[in-house]
C-alpha cells in the first residue's frame, strides 16, 4: 500500500481551547482535498500550555514528510522558530510551514527568513494553499503562485540569502 | 524579501460546508474540555482600516452544521464552562441565520449552564429583534465601538455617528437586560487626539457595563499601515507591532496615556466585583465636580491607593500581573481581586470619598 504523505499539525490556538483552526486544515486535507485519502495529518498538542518545551519527540515520531505550526499571540514565536531549525537539523528535506491566518496569529516575516528553516508562511486561511504546496510536493509539479502564501526556501535561492 | 498582498478570493473556500466539521469528525477528545470555539462564519463583509480579517469575504458554514456542532460539543463535553461563537458581526451580515444561532445557543447555554461570547459591531444595535433573542444571562456581547471621534471613525471606515452608537447601546442594554455586556475601544487610533479619547472612555465608563481598551496595532503592508506611515506613526519593528506614535500624540504622549489607561482599570477592576462598590462608585461619580467625572473619581482612587500602605500592595499586584501579560491592551476580565483586595479597596475608597468632600469636591 502506498504510503500516504503525512503532516503534522501542532496543534496551538487559545490556551485552553481545542485548536479548530488548525483541526479545519487537517479535516479539509484528508477527506476533502484534492488529496483525499493520500495524506494523513496527526495533530501533536504540546503539554505545556503556551510553550513548545518537549513536544520534538512526539512530531519526529510519526516520520512527518510537513510539519506545520499555527503562531498565536499567546504561544512563544522564538521557540517555534528555534523548533523550526531543529527539526531541519533532524531532517533537512522536511517542509515547515507556518500557517498564520488571523492578526492575533501573525509571524514576522523577517524572523522566519532568519532562520533559513521556514519553507512557507500562508498568510489567512490555510486550506487551499497547503492544499497546493502538498499537491507540488508529492507530483513533483510548479507550485501556483498565490497571494497569501510566501515561499521563504524559494526566496532565500533568489536572494542568494 | 518576499512580496506580500491581500488574499484574494481564489486562495480561500468560499462554500465551507465542503470543509468537514473537526468535532462531528471526532478530532477531539472533549471529556475535559471546559472552552470551545464554534465557528459559525469566516471573514468579514466590513472595511474598518485597522483589521486584518476582513481581508477576506464574509462566509456561513451551514446553520445545520452549526447547529449539530453545538448539540455534539454539549454531548461530549461535559465539563463546558464557556463557549466562543466565531462570526464577525453576530448582528451583520445573514439575518436568517443569526435568528437560527440566537435560538440554538440560548437554548442551550441555559440547559447546559455555560456562557456563550460573541462579537457584534454597534452600528447593527438596531435590529430589535435579534437584540432581543439575545437577552440570556448566559450572553456574554463584546460590542466594537472604537471612538467616539467622528473623524477617527470616518478614517477607519466606521459609522460616523456618536448619537446614534450611544443610542445603540442605549439600544441594546435595553433590549438585553441580562446578557453581559463589554464595550471595546481603541486607543492610538489616527485622529484620536488625548482628549477625544478620554472623552470616548468617560463615556464608556458611563454606561455601566464593562469596557475594554485596546492598544493600536498596525500590522504591516495592511492599508491602515501604509495610511498611516506618511501620517508619522511609529510602531513596534516587533510582533504585536503596537502603535507607539501617531499624528496627534508623541511617544511620551502615548506612554503617559497608556500608564492613564492602566490606573483607571485598577480602580474599576473591584467594581466587577461588589455590586455595592459599584453602585456607590457610580453615584459618586454623578456628584462629582469634575470634568470627565468617571475616570477623574477612577484617577483620583488610583493615586489615593498608591499613596496608602493598606492599598499599595494591591495596587503593586495589579500592575505586575497588568505587567506580566506583555500587552498593552486593557480587558476588564484578565486581571483577578481576591476579596481581601476588594474589601481594602473599598475601605480606601470611603476614605477618599471623605477627602473628596473635604475638599468641596463631591456634591450632595
Amino acid at each position: 500500500m502506498e504510503k500516504k504523505y503525512t503532516i503534522v499539525a501542532v496543534g496551538t490556538g487559545d490556551p485552553g481551547k481545542m485548536p479548530v483552526w488548525v483541526a479545519y486544515v487537517k479535516t479539509y486535507m484528508e477527506k476533502a482535498s484534492s488529496l483525499k485519502g493520500r495524506v494523513d495529518m496527526p495533530l501533536v498538542f504540546p503539554s505545556i500550555p503556551k510553550s513548545f518545551d518537549g513536544i520534538m519527540p512526539s512530531i519526529v515520531a510519526h516520520n512527518p514528510d510537513m510539519v506545520t505550526f499555527t503562531p498565536h499571540e499567546d504561544w512563544d514565536n522564538k521557540q517555534l522558530l528555534d523548533l523550526c531549525v531543529e527539526l531541519k537539523a533532524w531532517n533537512k528535506d522536511v517542509t515547515v510551514v507556518i500557517c498564520a491566518e488571523n492578526p492575533r496569529n501573525r509571524m514576522q516575516v523577517e524572523a522566519a527568513v532568519e532562520t533559513g528553516a521556514v519553507d512557507y508562511i500562508i498568510h489567512g486561511e490555510a486550506e487551499i494553499p497547503l492544499e497546493k504546496i502538498v499537491e507540488a510536493d508529492i507530483k513533483g509539479t510548479d507550485l501556483p503562485r498565490m497571494d497569501n502564501l510566501l515561499c521563504l526556501s524559494a526566496a532565500k535561492q533568489t536572494a542568494g540569502l | 524579501m518576499p512580496e506580500r498582498g491581500e488574499a484574494d478570493r481564489g486562495t480561500v473556500i468560499q462554500d465551507l460546508s465542503v470543509i468537514p466539521s473537526p468535532y462531528l469528525s471526532g478530532v477531539f477528545d472533549l471529556t475535559d474540555t471546559r472552552s470551545v470555539e464554534l465557528v459559525l462564519a469566516r471573514g468579514c463583509g466590513m472595511k474598518c482600516s485597522y483589521c486584518a480579517i476582513n481581508e477576506t469575504p464574509l462566509r456561513y458554514f451551514p446553520f445545520e452544521r452549526f447547529k449539530a456542532e453545538l448539540d455534539y460539543v454539549t454531548a461530549h463535553a461535559p465539563k463546558l464552562e464557556d463557549m466562543l461563537v466565531t462570526v464577525a458581526d453576530m448582528y451583520g451580515g445573514n439575518d436568517e441565520i443569526s435568528v437560527k444561532a440566537l435560538t440554538a445557543l440560548k437554548e442551550a447555554a441555559e440547559k447546559y449552564k455555560f456562557r456563550v461570547l460573541f462579537y457584534v459591531n454597534v452600528l447593527n444595535l438596531d435590529k430589535d429583534f435579534l437584540l432581543r433573542m439575545s437577552d440570556c444571562e448566559y450572553f456574554d456581547i463584546e460590542v466594537g465601538i472604537q471612538s467616539l471621534n467622528p473623524n477617527v471613525l470616518r478614517m477607519c471606515h466606521r459609522l460616523p455617528d456618536p448619537e446614534k452608537i450611544k443610542a445603540n447601546v442605549e439600544n441594546l442594554k435595553k433590549l438585553a437586560p441580562r446578557a453581559q455586556i463589554f464595550l471595546g475601544l481603541i486607543s492610538c487610533l489616527p485622529g484620536d487626539t488625548e482628549a477625544s479619547y478620554l472623552d470616548s472612555l468617560e463615556w464608556a465608563i458611563s454606561t455601566r457595563v464593562n469596557v475594554g481598551v485596546n492598544h493600536l496595532r498596525i500590522i504591516p503592508d495592511t492599508e491602515l499601515y501604509r495610511t498611516c506611515a506618511g501620517m508619522g506613526f511609529k510602531v513596534s519593528p516587533v510582533y504585536p507591532y503596537f502603535v507607539t506614535k501617531t499624528d496627534k500624540l508623541s511617544e511620551k504622549q502615548v506612554s503617559v496615556l497608556t500608564d492613564y489607561t492602566t490606573d483607571i482599570f485598577f480602580a474599576l477592576r473591584p467594581l466587577s466585583f461588589s455590586e455595592k462598590f459599584k453602585t456607590d462608585y457610580f453615584a459618586t461619580a454623578e456628584k462629582l465636580k469634575t470634568d470627565l467625572p468617571h475616570i477623574a473619581l477612577a484617577r483620583f482612587m488610583a493615586d489615593w491607593c498608591k499613596k496608602r500602605p493598606d492599598s499599595l500592595p494591591v495596587y503593586e499586584r495589579y500592575i505586575h500581573g497588568y505587567m506580566e501579560t506583555g500587552s498593552l491592551d486593557h480587558d476588564p476580565r484578565t486581571s483577578f481581586m481576591s476579596d481581601e483586595a476588594v474589601r481594602i479597596l473599598y475601605r480606601e475608597y470611603g476614605l477618599l470619598k471623605n477627602m473628596l468632600k473635604k475638599r468641596g469636591l463631591l456634591g450632595d
